[in-house]
Order: structure tokens, then C-alpha cells, then sequence
């Protein structure tokens, strides 16, 4: 079966602006893209319509057992934690919270495995805390490409400041850069 | 809603948001807040984090275990870049993020997105 | 044998001699005093008997007349008629009226005799009668009846010894008929007698044993003292033999007498031989000459000698010995000879060598001690003066020594007057106010004292110690003092207090800092929020004109609120140095497109020069900072279309990092100061857009990173390299 380009997207405070700067007049990409973003339930459903009205992308709420399309936006729903079976499959379980957080980053980028074909990228957005820098560091180890956003263009600069700490940030800049980056990478 | 226990920042912005057609609701402490969240009102929160009594962390906190979560959307503001790494346990009630002194174009745009977004409806055949 | 066990001998024979005479003289006269206790005793006896017999012959004459006044008085006509005793008419045979009268007065008996026969009496016989019938006999008849005459005697009655009296009794005609008789029972005078003799002879017996138990103590004490005075030589040649230096005697003639074992080792010879010697038979001339010289000079002149000599002992060794010599009297008080003792003192001369030898040592230590140092004898004389106080004062060792009188005091206070080493043992209030620190520790004193114009210069600090120096036996014997010139130490602390209180000004600045950056955000929020609103409300270009400024102004208060927080949170917060390896360029490409507005903006070129393979070892938020502010930097001071050059090079262990410009430049007196807290480089130009403190975020990042940060200028309008360096390795 054919191998996509997956990209995930770490994020929590100041996450909703941070990806609508993103998605923006951002070009369909030829990837699936999974929006992890720490939400409670209920407020979910909302962002996702906010972001699939001014992407160019369709976005929606990641559902249990779907399998990932490219050229579609998934967000993580509130009050469960996303994995990728097989690098394909959305599972969305039930159970703790993960350094406070549920959906966490590092559980979805984790459960990555290393590509046959296509590339992974991981991207951490503003936030607070830790949470994707594990992640982050899996992505890298695998030989994907790692982006982390900004101190500048952040509302907190928790969680992509973690991230580059670990030194496996490939690259710091902002939403728009990011999209830009997202584009040349995917051309 | 502003949550500020600064006067004149509460008015200025009250000021701002008129300017605009839009209204707001304020509060100078995290109490009036919650009464005024007891008394039905849904929209944008715009909490201050360091004010006397009773901040802005513990706030929120009371609004989540009040269970007068739902409908509204919390905007932090604050004078420091980076808040306390303690807090990271109510994160994800936290939506945004803004430093003082913010940029009122930027704090508007903010406001008028998350309101939108608060009248978005549950739908789940968005895919 | 020899002299001392002869003369030895005398004294004891004396002894044994003037004890026999002594115990002579105390027999005599025990025996004198045994004779006259006997002859006092027997004559005393004598005397008591006499005495005694008198007063038993009154008592007994006493009792015969009364006898016979007894019978006068029953008639005077005495005659035999019909063998019947009659006085006058009173028939005395078988009548005991008158005896018994006589017993009744006088005790003992009385009797009548008619012829020899006993007719009136009281005398008993063995079977206790009256003894009638029985006849007188012995001297008693023989006085009475032979010869008419009274008779006075000891006479046994029946075997009972009594004194007696007799008297004859006559008829008219003077013819003898019979007699009277008293006696008085002997016995108990006699006992009396006996007793006495009795005890005198028991004083007498024990004043004899006495005497006697003396004589045999005193025998054998003799005894004793012939006994102790053999052993007494051979104690007294013992003691000789024991006493490890060699001693000798002389007689008069200077020959040897004796000698002891130590001096048998010392000349090699034993006594035996030695005896009868000279000096010159035993000692090579020399020597000889010089003991014969001092034995003639000690003879002459009775009494002590003593001198020193090196001699050479039997073994060959050559010894330094101290010869003590004196003369003793013979027994009638005229010298008889001398006695000599030699005493080794070849190890105590060179133990007095080593000490000297270590004196010596221990003065060219002080000699050469770094610090300035002098020594004081008791009496505060100059002892030693090092070469470091010569070189401190100017003061040559040859002026100062062996000079009293605070000499030492002159080249630091000008005049003579106690100092430090003074104090040492004297009132330490007196010149306690000349010092600017004083304390003391066990004897030790410490004190530091500021000298004006110290050797005609600057104002000196110096630190001076001053302890006493004891002899072995805990003796004081003077002093030692060092001086220590602290000026520069003192002017070095100074500063560093100076430092310190920099250091502390700074945290106290950074804490400001930090509160202000915070507080000062709340209330410029109104003003961000309120000015722009006004603005649109404005007309008048003028007023927008004056507005802009006031806009202006508050986002400059914000910058700098925010910079100060940057930079406070860099220096104040303790980092941990939290590093790892980084590609160095990877971190100036992300700087690059951060900053990629900024430099659009001007249409400046920023080219990262950094080759891939330099690896840094450093934390990556801070670096990125640090670029993104140089960049910063530079497109602020540079022109448009201009170029930023970032380039690494390897400067030995370290990595040089520069970030060039094409901009205004720096002039030179501001390249050292362009890092300092809100330093900038025109300070006429209220510059709104920088805070002043970019540079400042700089230097603290690359401090938190061990290395430096400075900035290079070929002057004004020629541009600016910003050079810094990082680790290469983890450190």
C-alpha cells in the first residue's frame, strides 16, 4: 500500500491563532496532517470548524479506526489520546492524562514507525510545558524532519522552546515560515 | 469579558471593544468572574493572571470544577512571557495566550475569532 | 693496703678503743654504784636494827620494872617457906595473877622462877600450858645464879626465840631465891628485819643484772662496729668503682695513693700497679709535668682545684676532660693527701658545638626569611637583623646590631619608641592607639599600622608579628619580629570589596530590572490600547504629529520593559549550564530566517560563512538569542543593501565566532563600552527603536558560556566586527 507523507503538528496555548496563521493561504500539501492540540472536549469541534473555514484543506475531528488520506486535516478530538497504527490508522484511546494533557503529542509522534516510503514531519506550535519534545526527538531519530515555531511569533514559548532544546529541531520559525517550508518540503 | 483587577486596563479595553460596536462584560477579580459565569454568561474570558485574592490560575481551576467550563474560551494575559510551568495541569483550558501591553489590533482579532468560533455547532460530518 | 682503707681502719680501730674505755668506766662504776647502794643499804639496815633493838630493850625494860613494881606492890620481903615463893605474905607458886598482868600490858610472856624453877607463869608449852616446873638453863642461870646478876638476851623459850630480861630476886639477906622474867616473842622483829634485808638484796640483785646486761650489750655493740667497718671499706671501694668518672688519690709526694675502676680503664693500668706511682711514670712529660704542677700549686694552697685538659685515654681516644682536685687532712689535721676527679666533658663540648652549630643555622634562616624579620635579646639589643628589613628599612645589619634602645623603631617611626616586640611583655595600653589593628594569641601579638610617608613615600600598611623566644628551660630570652608590607594586599582587598559591592549593586539593579519590566507592562496596556484609539480620532497633523511621538515613546518604555526582563532572567536566574552539541551553522540559519523580516525590511544580505561540520557545545535558545540580537544589531547600524558576514574560525582551543557589518562603525574610545547595560553609541539621539541593552543580552549570554564578547572597528563609517567565543567541547 502506498506510504503518505504524514505530518504532525504538536500544540497547545495560543494554538488556534498559531494554526490559522499557519493554514492561511497555505496550498493543499500532499500529506496527511494531524493536528494534536491540547483541548478539552467540548471546544474541540470548534476550532476544527474555525481552521477548515479558512484552510484550504478540509479539516475535522480524527475519528477512531479512520485511516489517514492525504490533503486532509485531522484534529485530535478533546479527552483522548491519538495513535497511529501502522502509520495509517487513527486510534483514539481512553486513559490517563499524560503530563497533564490529553490528547498528548508525544504519545501520537511516538507511535510512529519509521517509513518504507514518504516522509514524517513533526512540527511543535506554541504552548506551554514539555509536552512534543519527546516526540520531536523520535521524529528526528527516525530521519524525519523537525520544526519548531519561534519565541517571537509565540504565545508561550514552552513547548517549541523544550523542543529545540533537545537539539533536534531541524528548524525554528514562524507559522507562515513553516507553511512555506511545509510547501517546498512536499513539492 | 475582561477579568482585570487594574482599572484602567479594564476600561481601556472596555473602551476598545466599544469602539469596534462590540460589548464587554468586566470583572475585577477572579469572584466576580465566576458570579457572573453563575449568572449565564458565555463568551471570550479575558483573565488576568496576577491580581490580589484569588489569581488567575485558581480561577480557571473554579470554573472547571464549577463545571461553567462549557461555551466560553480563556484568554490568559499577562505580564510575564512565560508563565509557571505549575500550571501546566489546567493548559488545555487555556486557549490563548497574550503579554502585556498587547497589541489592540492583535487583541481584537483574537476576541472576533474566538467569538466565531464559540458560535460554531457540534457537527460531525465536517469530514 | 692503701691509704683510704688504712686511714679507714684507724678511725675505726679509735672507735673500737674509745668504746672499750667507755664501757670500762661504765662497769667501775656500776661496781662503785653496786658497792655504795650495798654498804648505804647494809648500813641504813644497821641502823633500822639498832634503832628497832632500842626501842624492843625499853619496851622490854619497861616491862620488867613494871613486873616488878607489880610484886613490890604484894610485898618486898621475898623468901622460899615450905617451897613456897613468898612476897611479904603473897604466895607467888600456882598465883598467875601477876604474870598474865604483865601479858595483859606488854604482850610476849612473864615468868617467876623460886630458884631455877618456873612457879608463876604465862610461858605455854607444846601442849599449850602453862610451863610449871620446867627449870631456866642456858646464860641466863649462869648471869642469874652464878652470878648474881640480870641478864638481857635473845633466848629460845620452847623453842620460840624471844628477847628476854631477867632479873635475880633476893632475900634480905642478898642471897639469889629466884628470879623475874619478861621476854618478848622475837619473831616479829625479826621479819621486819628480814624484809628489809630482803629487798635490799633485790635491788642489789637487779641494779647487778643491770649493769651486767649493759656490759654484754655494749660487748656486743663493740663487736658490731668491728664487723661494720670491714664492710664499710669494701662499700666505700664499691661506691669508688661505681662512680663512672675516674677518681684518684694522691699523698703529698704526688704519688698514687689509689684510683677507681673508671680511672684503671682511663690510664690503663690497674690499682695495684698504680700505687707508689708519680705522674711521670705514667704520663708523657708534657702532661705529667702540668697534673705535677697543679698538684704542688693545690698542696701548697689546701683546698679546691679544678682545670681543663684534653687527655688521651687508654683506648687512644682523645678526650676533653675537666679535672677537679682537693686536698683531705690526715687524723691529726694536717693535709695527707689529695683526691681527684675527672670529668668527660667531650660530649657536652660537642653538644655545645651543635648548638652553636644550630644557632648559626638558625640565623641565617632568619637571614633569609622572605618576610622582615629581626631578633631581640633580653635586654631589647638588636641579635639579628635579616636582609629582608635591611632591603624594607635601608637599615645595614652592621648599624643595628648589638644596639639596644628601640634602635629598630627609628626607620618605621622616625624616633626611638616601643614597638610591636615591646609590647610582648609590657602594658599594652600604652601604644595601643598607634595601631590600626591589634590582637594577640597566646604570646603571639599581630598588628597592623599604617606609616605615613614611610621612608619618605607613600602612606605603607604593614603587618607585624611579635612572639617571645624562651630557652629550653622556658626562660625568656628575648624576641623575634617579622613585618609584612600589605599595602598592595590591603589596596587589592579594597577592591575587591569594591567588586563585591559592584556585584551586589548589580543583582540589586537586576532584581529593579525585573520588577520594573513586569510592573511597567500593566500600565502601559491602557496606553497601547487607548493612544491608537485616539490617534484615528485625531485631525490636526501637528497633534498626530506629537501623538506619534507619545505612541513612540510607549513602545520604546515596552521594549526596554522587555529587554530588561530578557536580560535579568539571563544574569539573575542561576542557569544551569544546560548545553549539548550543535551544529553551529544549522543555529545561525535559524537566526538568519528569524530575523529574515528585518533584514528584508533594508534589503540587507546576512550570509552564514559558518562551515556545517563546527560542532558547538552550548545551549541553543541562548545562542539563537545571541545571533538573532547581533543581526539585530547590525541591520540597525547598517545601510540598506548592505552585507552581514557570519563566520566561524579556530583559534586554538577555542572557536572564534564574528558578526561583521558594513554599518556606521564604533569609534574606538566606545568599542569597550558598547557592551554595558544600556550603553549607546549616540547618546545625543533619543534612539527609540533599540533598547541599549541588546548588546548587554550579548555579553551575559556568552559569559553563561564561559567565553567573551568584544567588539573590533576600523573606525567611524567603517563598519563593526562582533567577535565572540564559545566552547568547542563540552566543558
Amino acid at each position: 500500500m502506498t506510504q503518505h507523507n504524514i505530518i504532525v503538528i504538536g500544540v497547545s496555548t495560543g494554538g488556534p491563532v498559531a494554526l490559522r496563521r499557519l493554514f492561511s493561504g497555505l496550498p493543499p500539501l500532499n500529506a496527511a496532517i494531524i493536528i494534536v492540540l491540547h483541548i478539552p472536549q467540548g471546544m474541540d469541534y470548534r476550532i476544527a470548524k474555525g481552521l477548515d473555514a479558512v484552510s484550504s484543506m478540509p479539516v475535522a475531528l480524527a475519528e477512531d479506526g479512520e485511516f489517514l488520506r492525504s490533503g486532509q486535516i485531522y484534529l485530535a478530538p478533546g479527552g483522548y489520546h491519538l495513535l497511529l497504527a501502522g502509520n495509517h490508522r487513527i486510534v483514539l484511546v481512553e486513559g490517563e492524562r499524560v503530563n497533564f494533557v490529553q490528547p498528548s503529542v508525544n504519545l501520537a509522534m511516538k507511535s510512529l514507525t519509521r517509513p518504507l516510503n514518504g516522509k514524517i514531519i513533526g512540527v511543535v506550535l506554541t504552548g506551554m510545558g514539555r509536552d512534543g519534545a519527546e516526540g520531536i526527538r523520535h521524529i528526528k531519530a527516525m530521519g524525519g524532519i523537525t520544526m519548531a515555531q519561534d519565541q517571537e511569533s509565540c504565545a508561550i514559548f514552552g513547548m517549541p522552546k523544550a523542543a529545540a532544546e533537545t537539539g533536534a529541531v531541524d528548524m525554528v520559525l514562524s507559522p507562515e515560515k513553516i507553511g512555506k517550508q511545509l510547501v517546498s518540503l512536499l513539492h | 469579558m475582561i477579568v482585570d483587577d487594574n482599572e484602567y486596563v479594564r476600561e481601556s479595553v472596555e473602551i476598545l471593544f466599544k469602539s469596534e460596536g462590540g460589548c464587554l462584560a468586566t470583572a475585577e477579580g477572579g469572584k466576580e468572574c465566576l458570579e457572573q459565569l453563575e449568572a449565564g454568561f458565555k463568551g471570550v474570558i479575558l483573565m488576568d493572571v496576577m491580581m490580589p485574592h484569588m489569581d488567575g490560575w485558581d480561577t480557571i481551576r473554579e470554573i472547571v470544577s464549577r463545571g461553567l467550563y462549557d461555551g466560553n474560551i480563556i484568554i490568559m494575559l499577562t505580564a510575564k512571557r512565560e508563565p509557571d510551568e505549575k500550571m501546566e495541569e489546567i493548559q488545555s483550558y487555556v486557549t490563548d495566550y497574550l503579554t502585556k501591553p498587547f497589541n489592540p489590533t492583535e487583541l481584537l482579532e483574537m476576541a472576533s475569532y474566538y467569538g466565531s468560533l464559540l458560535k460554531e455547532t457540534p457537527c460531525h460530518d465536517a469530514a | 693496703m692503701n691509704y683510704r682503707q688504712a686511714h679507714t681502719l684507724t678511725t675505726v680501730t679509735n672507735k673500737v678503743q674509745y668504746m672499750k674505755t667507755t664501757t670500762k668506766y661504765i662497769l667501775a662504776s656500776s661496781i662503785v654504784a653496786i658497792m655504795i647502794v650495798a654498804m648505804f643499804g647494809g648500813y641504813f639496815l644497821s641502823q633500822y636494827q639498832d634503832y628497832e633493838v632500842r626501842e624492843e630493850q625499853e619496851k622490854l625494860e619497861n616491862c620488867i620494872r613494871t613486873f616488878w613494881e607489880l610484886l613490890n606492890h604484894k610485898g618486898t620481903d621475898f623468901r622460899v617457906v615450905n617451897g613456897q615463893l613468898l612476897a611479904g605474905a603473897y604466895a607467888v607458886n600456882g598465883n598467875f595473877e601477876l604474870p598474865d598482868k604483865v601479858q595483859d600490858i606488854f604482850g610476849g610472856v612473864a615468868t617467876v622462877f623460886m630458884g631455877d624453877e618456873r612457879v608463876s607463869t604465862n610461858v605455854l608449852n607444846a601442849e599449850g600450858k602453862r610451863a610449871l616446873g620446867t627449870r631456866l638453863v642456858g646464860p641466863a642461870y649462869e648471869a642469874i645464879f652464878k652470878q648474881g646478876r640480870t641478864y638481857r638476851g635473845v633466848v629460845n623459850i620452847l623453842d620460840v626465840p624471844y628477847l628476854t630480861a631477867y632479873d635475880p630476886i633476893k632475900n634480905r639477906q642478898g642471897e639469889v631465891i629466884g628470879a623475874l622474867f619478861v621476854g618478848i616473842k622475837e619473831s616479829e622483829f625479826l621479819e621486819r628485819m628480814h624484809d628489809l634485808k630482803v629487798h635490799l638484796m633485790m635491788t642489789l640483785a637487779g641494779m647487778a643484772t643491770f649493769f651486767i646486761s649493759l656490759m654484754v650489750v655494749l660487748g656486743r655493740a663493740l663487736h658490731q662496729v668491728e664487723a661494720a667497718n670491714d664492710s664499710q671499706i669494701r662499700f666505700q671501694q664499691t661506691l669508688l668503682n661505681t662512680i663512672p668518672n675516674p677518681v684518684f688519690y694522691k699523698d703529698t709526694d704526688c704519688r698514687y695513693l689509689g684510683c677507681n675502676k673508671a680511672f684503671e680503664f682511663y690510664a690503663g693500668i690497674s690499682q695495684d700497679e698504680l700505687v707508689g706511682k708519680t705522674p711521670h711514670d705514667l704520663w708523657p712529660e708534657e702532661l705529667a709535668e702540668c697534673y705535677l704542677q697543679h698538684d704542688l700549686v693545690l698542696l701548697e694552697k689546701p683546698g679546691f682545684q679544678g682545670y681543663e685538659a684534653t687527655v688521651r685515654y687508654a683506648d687512644g681516644s682523645l678526650r676533653d676532660v675537666i679535672f677537679n682536685k682537693a686536698t683531705f687532712n690526715g687524723s691529726d689535721g694536717s693535709v695527707a693527701g689529695l683526691v681527684g676527679v675527672i670529668l668527660d666533658i667531650t660530649e657536652r663540648k660537642a653538644a655545645e658545638e651543635a648548638t652553636k652549630n644550630a644557632y648559626q643555622q638558625l640565623w641565617e634562616i632568619v637571614e633569609f626569611l622572605p618576610d622582615a624579620t629581626f631578633v631581640v635579646d633580653k635586654e631589647k639589643r638588636v641579635i639579628a637583623w635579616n636582609r629582608a628589613i635591611e632591603k624594607m628599612t635601608g637599615l645595614k645589619k652592621e648599624d643595628v646590631i648589638g644596639k639596644g634602645d628601640y634602635v629598630y623603631s627609628i626607620p618605621f617611626y622616625g624616633e626611638r619608641r616601643p614597638i610591636l616586640i615591646d609590647l610582648i611583655d609590657e602594658n599594652m595600653d600604652l601604644i595601643r592607639d598607634k595601631y590600626a589593628f591589634i590582637t594577640i594569641e597566646g604570646r603571639t601579638l599581630f598588628a597592623e599600622a599604617i606609616i605615613p610617608n614611610f621612608r619618605g613615600g607613600a602612606d605603607c600598611c604593614l603587618w607585624g608579628t611579635a612572639t617571645p623566644l624562651f630557652d629550653s628551660q622556658g626562660n625568656q630570652v628575648g624576641g623575634i619580629q617579622s613585618i609584612r608590607d600589605i599595602t598592595g594586599y590591603k589596596q587589592a582587598e579594597g577592591e575587591r570589596l569594591l567588586l563585591k559591592s559592584q556585584v551586589d549593586q548589580n543583582r540589586l539593579m537586576e532584581t529593579i530590572m525585573v520588577r520594573l519590566g513586569h510592573d511597567l507592562k500593566t500600565p502601559l496596556t491602557p496606553l497601547f490600547i487607548l493612544l491608537p484609539l485616539i490617534r484615528k480620532q485625531l485631525a490636526q497633523p501637528d497633534l498626530i504629529k506629537k501623538f506619534d511621538i507619545c505612541i513612540k515613546s510607549a513602545i520604546s518604555i515596552k521594549n526596554l520593559a522587555d529587554k530588561a526582563a530578557v536580560l535579568a532572567k539571563l544574569s539573575f536566574r542561576i542557569q544551569p549550564f544546560d548545553a549539548e552539541d550543535l551544529c553551529l551553522a544549522a543555529v545561525v540559519d535559524d537566526s538568519v530566517l528569524t530575523c529574515e523580516d528585518m533584514l528584508g525590511l533594508k534589503q540587507i544580505v546576512c550570509q552564514n560563512c559558518v562551515d556545517p561540520a563546527v560542532i558547538v557545545h552550548g545551549m541553543p535558545g541562548q545562542l539563537r538569542e545571541l545571533f538573532v540580537n547581533l543581526i539585530s544589531n547590525a541591520v540597525h547600524f547598517s545601510n540598506d543593501r548592505s552585507v552581514i558576514t557570519i563566520s566561524a574560525e579556530q583559534h586554538g582551543n577555542a572557536l572564534w565566532i564574528s558578526v561583521r557589518d558594513e554599518g556606521v562603525g564604533i569609534a574606538a574610545d566606545h568599542l569597550e563600552h558598547v557592551f554595558d547595560e544600556l550603553f549607546k553609541a549616540d547618546e545625543s539621539r533619543h534612539d527609540l527603536e533599540t533598547s541599549g541593552l541588546g548588546l548587554s543580552i550579548c555579553k551575559r549570554i556568552v559569559l553563561n558560556h564561559h567565553g567573551r564578547i568584544w567588539a573590533e572597528s576600523p573606525g567611524i563609517g567603517q563598519g563593526t566586527i562582533m567577535r565572540f567565543t564559545l566552547p568547542r567541547k563540552a566543558v
